[in-house]
């Protein structure tokens, strides 16, 4: 297994074995491919904040901080041991899989410590990192969204892509635009750059109440694409943003949105998480966000 | 901001452990909070409201997950002569001054300055707060009956046996089993010794907000700012010290700059609320950790579990007797104790165990764990002087052809090897020429510029025409310019070449 820090940019995936292993594998590889660098399998090794060895006795003698110590940590070493050979098995089947689709620009890597913590690690080695929006936590539980996927997308300073289905063939992309920073570089990313693929049909929905302000925002969006190249469907809604999207994604059969993480005010995003958080809690198909 | 402050991770990760765990941690906080309240002498009342204050602020505002902080045995040695002679107030308002101080040490990263705190010192810091927590124990066990050291002698058999009894021994906290064990046995034999209710008044109300009474001036301040810089500076050493112990146990790390302001306020917030100044705590963290307790939930549990139960059972905690609580401080001071410290005594240099030894000594002597770990930290730091200077040497030649003398002087040269420097040269043998090739030596303070140009004035008195060959390099890493740490070849050139 390669050290992959200090790699050149690459594609990540991050697999763990959970139900979406596979998709976000799938996804990875057909977006490796559109850009032709290399893929990163990832698993991380998670350390468990908690301890099955509970002694409520409340007692301390004399070393025993020391003992303490080892007691704990030749648990952890048991458990890490386990996950790692449970995540090595996982790494050596996507590669399988990989391999047998003709690709052979792929690494299997392993690390310690949170997805979030290594993610911000490698941040500047991350062409578009793509997890599953749930993990090991909450295998059968789709409308939860992961335990770290708000503070990574939050954070880490790279394109991520969360999925949440099996993988199908993107056909097209929807961009949800509202003029904010992370939405222009989505529209970016996913027009001038080849990540998806030249060939798919691209939307651009912008959901607003104010006419002509959405006119202009629209015009805006039209400087930033090349539309010569492109294969481009606007779309002007008016109503409640997130309604509007999900209405727009089930007409169309859109295969994947891409947004910007944007928040609406700090205070009001704490309490009862963001709009972004929202948005992955209910869209059905992968999403792309970009800061 | 609002996100980096609570972490949905950091609070609900480990709920049942965490509770379990918050509880064990309340029910050994009681009798730790009454002691300590009785060593800096005021009623166990402030050092209850305190360890309900630090235990729930600290989990919000804290650097280190999982941690516990209250009212400490190290703090309270600190207020003895304050309390005495100035009286509770001041103690309250020196008590919010040392939170202050620690917030504006926060602010300013003064955390990082726990790097130059040798580990020899931490050892010796927390032998001696085991040391001190032993020794105020002391007074409760002379002039006394028989029946006291009966009885804290049961209270010690029960704490550390009771743990071996399968099943409910490491269910039931063997402490409270102990307080509870020794409680009845001298209610049932009418057994005649004193107990927690005549030490002072404990807590009817929960705590309130209160100004404390004092002059707002220039002397006031004068008076409480030693004990306030004494209490923040042990205050932050204990508390970093026992994050270092927790980063450890759980294989996690912690915001150690986080932790230092956090102590602040944890302190503002007890010293407002009637409290003494607190800090994190070596045994309860141990206690907590082991209990299954990781996050900040066990942390704020064990403080409001603490308080809950001291506002509602305080006529309960009067009757219980001191012998129990002494059995279960002197668990605590055991625990505390780094054991293998001593074991490792015999393998470890002998300037490590000098300076130890020397930290303990001076904590027990003067009370005052600042002032043992501000010696520590001066010895730990001679010998590294000395150490380094062993790395110098000096090569010479002579050439006849030109009558010249060639001095090489390798490695560092600063105060503690200057005088050596100069007993390099021989200013005895008469010579035309004399070359001294510094290329390879590292010119660290002025007391090495000092002993070369008394060396090349010296030498050039006996009449010898003098010659410097990499003066430049040398003096040039004359370093109070830093920064170059992470440049592999800078530091080649500065060393030397070693």
């Amino acid at each position: 297994m390669q050290n992959i820090k200090n790699t050149e940019q690459s594609v990540f995936a991050c697999v763990d074995g959970s139900k979406y292993s596979e998709a976000v594998c799938d996804y990875a590889l057909h977006i490796a491919k559109e850009l032709d660098l290399t893929l990163i399998l990832l698993n991380i090794i998670e350390h468990s904040n908690t301890s099955s060895i509970t002694n409520l006795s409340g007692s301390i003698a004399l070393g025993e901080r020391d003992d303490l110590l080892h007691e704990l940590s030749s648990e952890d070493a048991l458990k890490n041991r386990e996950t790692i050979n449970h995540g090595k098995e996982v790494l050596k089947r996507l590669k399988h899989r990989v391999d047998a689709s003709g690709f052979n620009n792929v690494i299997i890597a392993q690390r310690h410590g949170t997805l979030y913590e290594n993610l911000k690690e490698l941040e500047d080695n991350i062409r578009v990192v793509i997890f599953g929006i749930s993990g090991m936590d909450h295998i059968d539980d789709n409308s939860q969204i992961g335990s770290h996927v708000e503070e990574i997308i939050r954070d880490v300073d790279a394109p991520i892509i969360l999925v949440n289905k099996e993988y199908t063939p993107i056909k097209n992309v929807m961009i949800a635009f509202n003029g904010e920073s992370g939405s222009t570089k989505a529209l970016e990313e996913v027009s001038s750059s080849p990540m998806l693929g030249h060939d798919i049909k691209r939307y651009l929905i912008n959901v607003n109440n104010n006419q002509s302000k959405s006119d202009e925002l629209i015009k805006q969006a039209k400087e930033i694409i090349k539309e010569d190249t492109l294969n481009f469907e606007f779309i002007q809604k008016q109503g409640e943003t997130l309604e509007g999207i999900l209405e727009c994604i089930e007409k169309n059969n859109i295969d994947m949105l891409a947004i910007g993480y944007y928040i609406h005010g700090k205070l009001k995003s704490a309490l009862f998480g963001s709009f972004t958080t929202k948005l992955i809690q209910n869209v059905k198909i992968p999403l792309i966000i970009l800061k | 901001m609002l996100q980096k402050y609570f972490k949905k991770d950091e609070w609900f990760s480990n709920v049942k452990g965490d509770t379990l765990a918050g509880l064990v941690v309340a029910l050994a906080l009681i009798p730790e909070a009454i002691a300590f309240s009785i060593i800096a002498g005021v009623d166990p009342k402030v050092g209850l409201y305190a360890s309900f204050c630090i235990a729930v602020v600290i989990a919000f505002v804290g650097g280190r997950p999982g941690m516990i902080s209250a009212a400490t045995g190290a703090m309270a040695l600190l207020m003895v002569t304050l309390v005495k002679e100035h009286g509770l107030e001041y103690l309250l308002a020196a008590t919010v001054l040392t939170g202050i101080l620690q917030m504006i040490a926060g602010h300013f990263k003064l955390g990082q300055l726990m790097s130059f705190v040798p580990r020899a010192v931490v050892v010796g810091f927390v032998n001696a707060l085991a040391i001190l927590i032993f020794m105020a124990q002391l007074p409760e066990l002379t002039d006394v009956t028989w029946h006291v050291y009966a009885l804290t002698a049961a209270g010690l058999g029960i704490i550390y046996l009771f743990p071996y009894i399968p099943k409910i021994g490491t269910l039931l906290p063997s402490p409270l089993v102990t307080i509870v064990v020794i409680t009845l046995v001298v209610i049932l034999f009418g057994i005649d010794v004193r107990n927690v209710g005549d030490m002072g008044a404990l807590p009817d109300t929960l705590p309130i907000f209160l100004i404390p009474q004092i002059p707002f001036n220039l002397e006031t301040l004068m008076i409480i700012l030693p004990y306030s810089i004494s209490l923040a500076i042990v205050g932050l050493l204990e508390s970093l010290m026992t994050a270092t112990i927790v980063d450890d146990l759980t294989d996690t790390k912690s915001d150690k700059n986080r932790e230092c302001s956090g102590q602040g306020v944890a302190n503002i917030a007890s010293g407002f609320m009637g409290g003494m100044a607190g800090c994190a705590m070596i045994g309860q963290s141990v206690i907590n950790v082991k209990s299954g307790g990781r996050t900040r939930l066990s942390t704020l549990l064990a403080g409001l579990f603490l308080l809950i139960m001291v506002v509602f059972l305080s006529d309960l905690i009067s009757i219980i007797p001191m012998a129990a609580l002494v059995a279960v401080m002197i668990m605590v001071s055991i625990g505390t104790f780094d054991w293998g410290s001593i074991k490792k005594l015999r393998t470890l240099p002998i300037s490590t165990n000098i300076v130890m030894i020397a930290t303990v000594i001076v904590v027990v002597w003067t009370h005052n764990l600042a002032l043992g770990v501000f010696v520590g930290v001066l010895l730990a730091s001679l010998f590294f002087a000395n150490k380094i200077s062993h790395f110098m040497y000096h090569e010479t030649s002579y050439n006849e052809a030109t009558d010249t003398r060639i001095y090489k002087i390798v490695g560092q040269v600063f105060f503690n090897s200057a005088d050596r420097f100069v007993e390099f040269f021989d200013f005895k043998e008469v010579v035309e020429n004399i070359t001294i090739d510094l290329t390879r030596a590292h010119f660290w303070d002025i007391s090495a510029v000092y002993a070369l140009d008394k060396v090349v004035i010296k030498l050039r008195r006996e009449g010898a025409n003098v010659t410097l060959i990499g003066q430049n390099q040398a003096s040039s890493t004359i370093i109070d310019r830093f920064g170059i740490h992470d440049k592999p070849l800078e530091i080649e050139k500065v060393m030397g070449g070693h």
